[in-house]
């Protein structure tokens, strides 16, 4: 499943847990997100082969990808950092169990829509034996994309109608410039600042664009 | 919506079953037709039960 779809889907289990904070959401949202951290190895990968897709492919992604962010102890040290960071207090331990529990259903979600050659280590580093299936769905499949576009629509539909919507996993002023889009509302006075979070969000579609297409094999050369 | 919130929770358990008990208990399995209809069945429910509470949410959601 895309990058952006764990995100978004991670979010919206916090939302429909009730989880009361937008810092909160966040910590959950992001911890369904986090066992992709690894894709920091291939960017680095691809800057150390001087920009070699296919070299820091096959040095690299091909070989730490799932293997180390996508097991049960991950989801340990995920967990300890979310109650780390979550708002002290009587949530604080709950948002921690969520912020576990998003991590673990994206494992879940890369076994069934992750592809068939990328299994995941859901006991490493005490177990090296991996776990995929031969019927899952590679990225481009249309069940990714009918849940990467049902999120996206929701998160629309969402910032209209509730008011706040995934890109508060961004930050709380992103989220309330895409809430105000969704309304058709308008700024009485430009907020000092808001030319720079104009470039910040544009800067996130652009990610969300390049996170979608990179793994669809786009080759803006040709 | 409580229904809707425990069909969430129970799916969410089989989940992590599904994701991190079940490669230990029946590690042959990986090929078989049960593991496929559970995962497939569990990923759907998990997917609909969150959007329905989304919806709900959203049309509860106070108007300003």
């Amino acid at each position: 499943m895309q990058g952006p779809s764990h995100l978004m889907l991670s979010w919206y289990f916090a939302e429909a847990a009730d989880v009361a904070t937008p810092r909160d959401r966040r910590i959950v949202a992001w911890a369904g997100f986090a066992p992709d951290f690894d894709v920091l190895a291939y960017v680095a990968a691809i800057a150390w082969y001087g920009l070699d897709k296919d070299k820091a492919f096959e040095n690299v992604w091909q070989v730490v990808h799932h293997r180390y962010t996508h097991g049960l102890a991950y989801v340990v040290v995920v967990a300890l950092v979310a109650w780390w960071l979550a708002t002290p207090g009587a949530a604080r331990a709950r948002t921690a169990m969520l912020a576990a529990v998003a991590c673990g259903v994206h494992n879940f979600l890369d076994i069934v829509a992750g592809g068939p050659t990328w299994p995941i280590y859901p006991y490493w580093p005490f177990s090296d034996s991996s776990w995929g299936v031969p019927w899952s769905w590679t990225i481009g499949e249309w069940p990714n994309l009918v849940v990467l576009f049902a999120c996206l629509a929701g998160a629309l539909l969402y910032a209209k109608f509730a008011g706040r919507s995934p890109v508060e996993c961004f930050g709380d002023r992103a989220d309330r410039w895409v809430v105000r889009i969704a309304r058709q509302q308008r700024e009485a006075t430009a907020a000092p600042g808001s030319g720079r979070m104009r470039w910040i969000v544009w800067a996130v579609v652009a990610l969300v664009v390049l996170a979608v297409l990179a793994p669809l094999g786009f080759k803006p050369g040709g | 919506m409580a229904a809707l919130r425990v069909l969430l929770g129970l799916t969410v358990v089989a989940i992590v079953a599904l994701t991190f008990a079940w490669p230990a208990l029946a590690p042959a399995s990986r090929e078989g037709a049960t593991y496929q209809w559970l995962s497939v069945a569990a990923l759907w429910i998990f997917l609909a039960a969150l959007a329905a509470i989304i919806w709900l949410k959203a049309c509860r959601a106070p108007r300003t």
